[in-house]
């Protein structure tokens, strides 16, 4: 709304007590340009909604256990990604509703996958999770394109065998050396990553070395570009976020104090911070998110409160 | 005197680590700071630039906003939520129930494995399992627990800071730099001190830390003099007396840096990982030499052989094998699972036989000095074979196996049998020498390439320094017109030939390796070798023989076994066979090929001490009486009176010929004691259990006693199967399963379908480990005739190795 407050448009629920959702992610249909949301939690069922409609129009089972985050390829509004307490990651067409690809096993997470996201342009996926590690999978092998595009095309009553799946073993980088517990959210920042732990600070770093282009297989360098600092967030699942221009940067605290760090600056060393508070926000910040101009960022509380926090012009 | 040094690492050193790496990295972050800002930069400007393409670009249709507010007819009915707004009035509106959806039961995600995979233990834990917050409150001793299983080691537990290839190799070498001349005797003293000083726990040093310096400085004086007498080996740069190299920085420098960077790998592998990272062309340490090309190097076979040695697997017939890794996963003698070396020079097969007929015209045979011997072996054949028998204590009967290249091998020529086999290859030969003789008039015309320029393996063109003889592709090439009398000539002056021919060290090389294989068949080994006629062989077989202490002749003292008695052996087996079922030892040992040459395998094997039978892959003589004899059976070998079914194990190919066995085409096998090694699994279903979580399937019926499938997985240590063991059972899901005393299957992680076999008390299948070609492995039977269609059970409580009467540590499989 304009003037500053939240309306609630539509509301869903699922039959189950149990279940209880973790994540939602925003996409739209690629033929109508109508809004989908796709949310999961933990009973591991992905469901799509259609807001034009209000159904649950599809749902996915496949993971083995509670999912823990949704994430839309950034230049196919259709394949989705999904991360699992499963210890994996799965990618699917949720238009043709294949299983494009997992992303587990022999040298994958070794405990619940907890964050992951794509980069700008769809060539490379980084995830994160329980096992202190981060781990980066390329989007642009042969065999993902070309699976990817067979995906749009397969037809299930016409095929002897099942759609090929990818099942991928083995990730293209992976390091345990920035964080030391679980790694809680992961966001891509051009070619540098964002990712925290419960070790109060966000850190930026990129894979290899400073001025290193390409990803090798392992590969043990890692580059810390910055890390930014803030204090009380030790517990785990604490996301933060980024608007969609990549400038705003925002963390929430157990304590409910939201964190902002304006990132369009020339020196990473200069970041400035600014602390929001409010004196009836002191439940846990779990997520945060911005508007698409970065001008409204909205958190949620784990008391059941959601805040809205409107940017003033500038000085 | 207090001591406080944590296992080898001084203090001293560990101080020197720390604070240069402080001012590394603070001076590092300084000087980058520039290189920071632009790459920030840079990177900034370019996604600023792919935003704003992206933004413009609309995929599809492109998104737009629509979202039905309107109120379903039925609203009246329907649940509403309520939200109370600080700033707005309270809203309310339905809520909308979606369709239910049943979720598939819980599984982590594992790799599928056809056979089972080694992996080593972890000795730090990888990370805190969560198990729900209730999990964590009800049992907060729980995790305590864990940790101290691995010695309070967690990865992360501490600050270790950060350091990258690039500062590594900056820290190593400032060390070296900086510390080299001022203190080399206190770096002696350090050493020496660390000896002595006991690994304190980590708390402890903290504390102790100040004590320390002090005790140090004493230490200094007290043992001043004793550092004087001090080794040259012992002192902190290794070559440092090498004039012109760069000194190499001492163990202490890594030793240090790895107790700082517990992460970043050991002491040695910190090494390794300088040398990789400050010399590129730097080779292991130990490896096989370059042994091709014009550049190859005259090296002893056993350099030769390094790879094939150390890597290859010989229970497995392949490098870097899954199962039997070189580093064994526990030090623990017994345990040891690396390739056994090759048999000490015992060989069987038929083709090896040497000859006695000359190959060609200026086969070394003609050489009179060989020829006098090989009249001198074939006259003393018989007390030859005498002589045999007491090196050996061998049967009397000849035996096809070879002795081992004598002492002065070419000299002590051919006994009785390797003349037969000479005869063999002999003929072989004959048909090239043929072709050389029809070469002998073309190649007048031939010119030969003045340099003898080496092409291919495959078509190597050597000229001999004399340049008589070329060879080209295996078939002799003239350069000049000779007589077959001058070339008598020539080659009867015995050292001419030897003297003048070079030998290249890729030829040098392959003769010692070939040598082993062909003993004293020159004309076979010149055959192998293309390049070297076999007269140039037979020289420099002298002169290697002169030239190189003899090899111990390896004897056989296993005692043989009698033959003649071969009925009271059978029996006796059975009758060994049903006293191991008996005993009143029930654990089984992991087998371990034996290795101890010269000696019998008696009650100091490892074989006989862990109630094995010797297999094929120990190093001891094909006799021993511990080997097991395999079954003479001809029928499907499934019943109690086949020797290797009694004892549990599946039919060896190589032992068991009867039964078919050997037989590649599996149609043509009756044996049905085959099915582990062969794969000859059911097709399972996999889907959810009528009992609980996941469960397996029977596609197609199967009879009583049917193999299903073997149970596959990781084979872990009993030590990591306990760590691990206790993280399982507080998910309640496990799926470990004793193997034998020493290993324990673990299909977590890596595995195969029939993982998802559930537990009843009265099931339809049965687990039992049986011994296949020297390895315990799990096979899945049916217990009865199960139907296509039924799910499948087994007791999780009689362990596999009941059949073999192992009572273990009994581990429940549950699944939620």
């Amino acid at each position: 709304m304009d003037d500053g407050s939240i309306k609630i448009l539509q509301c869903y629920s699922d039959p189950d007590p149990e279940e209880n959702f973790y994540t939602v992610a925003w996409s739209y249909d690629t033929e109508t340009g109508r809004p989908i949301l796709a949310a999961a939690g933990s009973r591991g069922v992905i469901r799509i909604f259609s807001l034009a409609t209000m159904q649950c129009v599809k749902h996915f089972i496949g993971h083995g256990n509670a999912i823990n985050e949704l994430k839309f390829h950034p230049r196919d509004p259709n394949l989705l990604l999904s991360v699992s307490k499963d210890h994996a990651l799965r990618m699917w067409n949720i238009r043709t509703d294949i299983l494009v690809a997992t992303f587990g096993g022999v040298e994958a997470h070794r405990d619940e996958v907890l964050s992951t996201d794509i980069d700008v342009e769809g060539t490379c996926i980084v995830s994160c999770g329980m096992d202190h590690s981060l781990k980066i999978w390329k989007l642009t092998t042969d065999i993902m394109l070309s699976t990817i595009n067979q995906s749009y095309t397969f037809n299930p009553s016409r095929a002897v065998r099942p759609f090929p799946t990818v099942q991928q073993n083995f990730p293209d980088f992976s390091t345990r050396d920035i964080h030391r517990n679980y790694v809680d959210c992961v966001r891509w920042l051009g070619r540098f990553i964002l990712s925290k732990s419960c070790e109060n600070t966000i850190v930026c770093w990129k894979p290899g070395l400073l001025n290193q282009t390409e990803l090798k297989h392992n590969d043990t360098n890692v580059t810390i570009i910055h890390k930014f600092d803030y204090k009380e967030c030790e517990i785990w699942f604490m996301r933060f976020s980024l608007d969609y221009w990549q400038k705003v940067l925002a963390v929430g605290n157990q304590q409910g104090r939201t964190y902002v760090w304006d990132l369009d600056i020339s020196d990473p060393a200069q970041a400035r911070c600014s602390t929001l508070t409010h004196p009836k926000c002191v439940a846990p910040i779990r997520q945060t998110a911005f508007s698409r101009k970065g001008n409204i960022l909205i958190t949620v509380c784990d008391d059941a409160t959601i805040w809205r926090w409107d940017r003033v012009a500038q000085q | 005197m207090m001591m406080g040094v944590r296992g080898k690492v001084s203090t001293e050193w560990k101080k020197r680590v720390k604070s240069e790496y402080t001012r590394l990295r603070s001076l590092k972050r300084f000087k980058r700071a520039d290189e920071i800002k632009a790459a920030w930069n840079d990177n900034r400007t370019k996604l600023a630039e792919l935003l704003e393409q992206e933004d413009q670009t609309v995929i599809g249709m492109g998104p737009v906003w629509v979202c039905s507010v309107e109120a379903p007819p039925h609203q009246a009915v329907m649940r509403r939520t309520h939200v109370t707004s600080s700033c707005s009035e309270p809203l309310s509106i339905p809520i909308k129930t979606i369709n239910a959806v049943n979720p598939i039961p819980t599984m982590y995600t594992w790799a599928p494995l056809q056979q089972n995979f080694m992996v080593e233990d972890e000795t730090v834990l990888h990370n805190i399992p969560y198990m729900g917050d209730e999990v964590l409150d009800q049992d907060g001793k729980f995790i305590e627990e864990l940790i101290r299983n691995y010695d309070g080691k967690v990865h992360g537990d501490r600050e270790t800071g950060f350091i990258d290839d690039e500062i590594f190799v900056e820290l190593v070498d400032t060390l070296v730099q900086q510390y080299q001349k001022k203190d080399i005797g206190k770096d002696k003293l350090d050493k020496k001190a660390s000896v002595r000083k006991e690994t304190k726990t980590k708390d402890e040093e903290d504390e102790d830390e100040e004590e320390e310096e002090e005790e140090e400085e004493e230490e200094e004086q007290d043992d001043d003099e004793e550092n004087n007498t001090c080794n040259k080996e012992d002192d902190g740069w290794e070559g440092s007396n090498t004039s012109g190299t760069k000194d190499f920085p001492c163990a202490a420098i890594f030793q240090a840096v790895s107790a700082l960077f517990p992460d970043k790998g050991s002491a040695e592998e910190l090494k390794e990982k300088y040398i990789e990272l400050t010399d590129p062309t730097a080779l292991p340490p130990e490896c096989t030499p370059n042994i091709d090309g014009p550049n190859a190097e005259s090296v002893p076979q056993e350099q030769t052989m390094h790879s094939f040695h150390t890597l290859f697997c010989r229970r497995c017939f392949k490098y870097d094998c899954f199962l039997h890794p070189t580093k064994g996963s526990t030090d623990a003698p017994g345990l040891a699972t690396s390739h056994p070396r090759p048999h000490g020079g015992k060989r069987k097969s038929p083709e090896l036989r040497a000859v006695s007929e000359p190959c060609s015209p200026f086969c070394y045979l003609h050489l009179p000095d060989a020829k006098e011997k090989m009249v001198a072996t074939a006259s003393s054949c018989s007390s030859d074979k005498l002589r045999d028998d007491n090196e050996s204590s061998n049967d009397a009967k000849p035996r096809k196996i070879r002795k081992h290249a004598s002492v002065d091998s070419g000299n002590e020529a051919s006994s009785e049998d390797s003349n037969d086999s000479m005869r063999m290859s002999g003929r072989k030969i004959d048909k090239t020498s043929t072709s050389c003789v029809e070469f002998e008039c073309k190649t007048s015309v031939l010119s030969v390439n003045g340099n003898g320029s080496l092409g291919s393996m495959h078509n190597k063109r050597v000229v001999c320094t004399d340049s008589d003889v070329v060879r080209t592709n295996n078939k002799y090439v003239y350069t000049k017109p000779l007589t077959l009398e001058s070339l008598t000539v020539k080659l009867s002056d015995a050292t001419e030939p030897y003297n003048l021919v070079t030998w290249l060290g890729s030829e040098a090389s392959m003769f010692r390796v070939l040598h082993k294989v062909f003993l004293n068949n020159y004309c076979a080994i010149s055959q192998a070798i293309l390049t070297k006629t076999c007269q140039q062989v037979y020289y420099f077989a002298q002169k290697e023989a002169t030239d190189l202490p003899a090899d111990a002749s390896v004897k056989d003292n296993t005692p043989p076994r009698k033959k003649k008695k071969k009925h009271r052996l059978w029996s006796m087996h059975c009758r060994k066979i049903q006293l191991k079922k008996d005993s009143s030892s029930n654990h089984v040992y992991n087998y371990s090929p034996c290795d101890h040459p010269n000696q019998p395998c008696d009650q100091n094997c490892a074989c006989v001490m862990t109630q094995n039978f010797c297999e094929k892959f120990c190093n001891c003589s094909p006799d021993c009486q511990n080997r097991f004899p395999g079954c003479r059976c001809k029928a499907s070998c499934n019943t109690k009176q086949c020797p290797c079914f009694l004892a549990v194990r599946e039919c060896d190919p190589d032992l068991c010929v009867t039964c078919g066995a050997h037989e590649f085409s599996i149609n043509k096998i009756t044996c049905k004691n085959v099915s582990v090694q062969r794969g000859l699994h059911k097709h399972l279903l996999m889907a959810p259990s009528d009992v609980a979580g996941w469960g397996i399937y029977l596609k197609d019926s199967a009879q009583k006693n049917e193999f299903i499938s073997e149970y596959c997985g990781e084979i872990i240590s009993q030590d990591e199967a306990d760590r691990r063991g206790k993280v399982y059972d507080k998910y309640m899901c496990s799926f470990l399963f004793n193997l034998n005393n020493d290993f324990v299957v673990d299909a977590t992680r890596k595995g195969n379908k029939i993982r998802f076999a559930n537990h009843s008390i009265n099931p339809n299948c049965y687990a039992k480990v049986m011994m296949v070609n020297g390895d315990h492995r799990i096979g899945i039977f049916a217990k009865r005739h199960i139907q296509s269609g039924e799910e499948l059970f087994f007791d999780y409580r009689y362990g596999p190795t009941e059949q073999l009467k192992f009572v273990g540590i009994e581990r429940e499989m549950e699944f939620l």
